[in-house]
């Protein structure tokens, strides 16, 4: 059974979201993500970038800034503002795309944006504007939170001073049993979504949406399983960051020039 | 004095022992990395700060710029950064600078406008960050190093150490920087 | 391009004095592209795709299909469309909105060489005359760029439509089959830096030109497109050179794919 007979029907009838022994479709666990994969540093051009696969997703982000802000109407004269664009391209979903923002992306966008916002030291920067974009190149549920936890990436590879890295996933009700990471399928015959951002060190919950049906126990369920999510995605997200230095080598070229500016 | 590689919103030493420098934070009794990059903490004067790796691009004293010259006034030019030499990046928020008319030679100058003329783009240093940027030119090094004839409008090319314009067939003064017309941008 | 920034001007200088070496400033030759990866198939979501990087420059081409009505004149023929879109992602000077005149060449451009080239057997895309053609959407976005963006966005379209599988089955036409495909036009572009003619320019030689050639050839080394840009211009010898420079490239290129 292919991906677009999933989306064309409805669930189709024999087949279950989960299985006897309480397998999801794609084999995982009730509380298990989907593989996940985050590369720090993948455009030139940028002043920051990440890459991010989790399951079919594939999702770019890239950071400018802090620059000028245009337009000038929105300029802060006391901190930095943060414009964020998620924008799905054209073929990343089965049925083709327009190009261009629609309300969906706008919204998302600004939520987004905002938890970016909370995290980064904006008072640093009067004036000017960190812009954000997050291109998802292949879409299969859960766009938003790996597109918040790329370009969170991307952030700190922009050298953007920062309280923290912001790992997002969702969690959510499936054949009535309250999963992790919903993967395209479930998230079409599945009962609810819960897509969170939460940093771990702090508690601090950056992003929260929900649709669907819940019981406040089913929700505080949700919520376990999300934050123990993005526990595992801050891992990897600091991994990836890691590995950029691994692969910058800036240790010793800069230890060579401060050695060089003493004699001087 | 102790170095390692963090990542923003590491936890690097308790606020007992450390004040937050450069590229942390305090919160909650913790000194908190807010860049990804090196850490350091410097136990005699009790910092813990971090350089970061890939640093957003401010003037700094002492940065070679390149700059454009928007305006030219009795006393100084203002102008605009187009470039830090040695950064890999755009330039963070304000880029406006001024060149005072003390600080352009070595030499006396009567006027700004004898030394530099708006449209110039200068090689310059930058002598103070804040309030204001400032810049100097004093130095064979530093000075314009692209200037357009104030008639024609085309390219000046350097001609017995001085400026020419081809098409009127004339000179133009300037304070050029000693690669005037062979710079290479890096 | 044409934009002049004051830095572009600075830069002239020091690269029209390496080309008058015969040097370019990240060491190329003047007739030499830069290292070009290609991956196919890349995005499980497209009907057909590739990542492609030139250089520093990278675009995603995805090919999307469905089924509409054919136009008036051609009613046994499939509808080919193909976009360029230059996200802000890419290029602190690209803006979001509507397509910029750039973006709209480019996307020309890149049409012309397919369609002129006649590349895709639009006839075989016919589902019943006057009536059901398939639709075939080719988007292409720049993700880094760092010039040439008409070679990239050509070649890799190109690369994508090789790799595209009609999705017949999903709309109810029969079983799935690859497109039809008659012959592969490479675009190479040359651009004009003072009497210089250098082939696949990186961003800052882009900006310091005063004349663009693209080019598209096909096996035989015969012409499919061609396209002029910039507000220079080019003596007849200087056509023929990148005519010449660009049939070379194009065929070494026609290899890796």
């Amino acid at each position: 059974m292919s991906y677009g007979d999933l989306m064309s029907m409805d669930l189709p009838e024999g087949l279950k979201l989960i299985d006897e022994e309480g397998k999801r479709l794609d084999g995982r666990r009730a509380d298990e993500l989907r593989p996940i994969k985050i590369e720090a540093g993948v455009l030139r051009r940028a002043d920051g970038s990440a890459y991010v696969e989790m399951g079919k997703n594939k999702i770019l982000a890239a950071v400018y800034g802090p620059r000028e802000c245009h337009p000038r109407h929105l300029q802060d004269p006391t901190r930095a503002i943060v414009q964020c664009h998620y924008n799905m391209l054209s073929f990343s979903v089965d049925d083709r795309k327009r190009p261009g923002p629609d309300r969906r992306s706008v919204e998302i966008s600004k939520i987004v944006g905002e938890a970016l916002e909370y995290s980064i030291f904006l008072e640093q920067f009067p004036r000017t504007s960190i812009d954000v974009y997050i291109a998802v190149l292949q879409a299969n549920a859960g766009t938003r939170c790996a597109g918040l936890t790329a370009a969170s990436v991307a952030v700190a590879d922009a050298g953007i001073p920062m309280r923290d890295l912001i790992p997002a996933c969702a969690a959510g009700k499936v054949a009535d049993t309250v999963v992790l990471d919903l993967n395209k399928e479930e998230d079409n015959f599945g009962d609810a979504d819960v897509p969170l951002a939460y940093i771990p060190r702090t508690g601090e919950i950056l992003l929260l949406q929900m649709d669907g049906h819940l019981t406040q126990a089913e929700f505080d369920r949700a919520i376990e399983l999300a934050k123990g999510g993005c526990t595992t995605i801050y891992g990897l997200q600091q991994d990836a960051l890691r590995r950029r230095y691994a692969f910058a080598g800036g240790d010793a070229q800069e230890s060579e020039q401060e050695a060089g500016g003493n004699e001087a | 004095m102790e170095e390692k590689f963090v990542i923003p919103g590491e936890i690097v030493a308790t606020a007992e022992e450390f004040v937050p420098g450069k590229g942390t934070y305090e919160s909650d009794g913790k000194i908190v990395a807010s860049e990804a990059g090196k850490l350091t903490l410097d136990v005699k004067s009790h910092t813990a700060s971090v350089k970061p790796r890939n640093p957003v691009t401010e003037p700094k004293k002492k940065d070679k710029v390149l700059a454009s010259i928007t305006d030219v006034r009795s006393s100084m030019a203002i102008c605009d950064i187009l470039f830090i030499e040695g950064a890999a990046r755009q330039i963070t928020g304000d880029a406006e600078a001024t060149l005072h008319v003390s600080s352009i030679s070595s030499q006396y100058v009567e006027t700004v406008g004898s030394a530099v003329r708006v449209g110039d783009v200068i090689r310059a240093e930058v002598t103070q960050s804040q309030p204001s940027t400032q810049l100097t030119t004093v130095s064979a090094h530093l000075g314009v190093v692209l200037a357009h004839c104030s008639r024609c409008k085309s390219v000046l090319q350097l001609k017995d150490k001085s400026l020419f314009c081809s098409e009127c067939e004339r000179y133009e003064k300037r304070k050029i920087a000693d690669d005037y017309g062979a710079v290479s941008v890096s | 391009m044409s934009q002049r920034s004051p830095l572009s001007e600075v830069k002239k200088g020091h690269i029209s004095t390496l080309l008058s070496k015969g040097k370019r400033s990240d060491g190329r030759n003047l007739d030499e592209m830069r290292p070009v990866s290609i991956i196919e198939g890349a995005i499980e979501t497209a009907e057909g795709s590739a990542r492609m990087k030139l250089g520093n420059t990278e675009v995603a081409v995805g090919i999307k299909m469905g089924v509409g009505e054919p136009f008036g004149d051609t009613p046994n023929k499939g509808v080919l469309t193909t976009n360029v879109e230059l996200i802000p992602m890419a290029f602190e000077e690209f803006e979001s909105g509507p397509p910029s005149p750039m973006a709209i060449e480019l996307s020309r451009v890149v049409d012309r060489g397919i369609r002129e080239s006649q590349m895709i057997d639009l006839e075989g895309l016919c589902i019943e005359p006057k009536k059901e053609v398939w639709v075939l959407y080719v988007d292409i976005y720049a993700l880094d760029y760092d010039g040439n963006l008409f070679d990239a966005s050509s070649i890799a379209a190109v690369a994508a439509l090789k790799n595209t599988v009609v999705p017949a089955k999903r709309f109810g036409k029969g079983e799935d089959f690859q497109l039809p495909l008659r012959s592969m036009p490479i675009s190479c572009t040359t651009v004009k830096i003072g009497d210089y003619l250098v082939l696949d320019p990186t961003l800052e030689e882009d900006e310091v030109s005063s004349a663009r050639l693209t080019v598209a050839t096909d096996e035989n080394g015969d012409l499919r497109a061609m396209q002029k840009g910039g507000n220079g211009f080019f003596t007849y010898e200087e056509v023929k050179k990148a005519i010449q420079m660009s049939t070379e490239a194009g065929k070494a290129i026609r290899e890796k794919l």
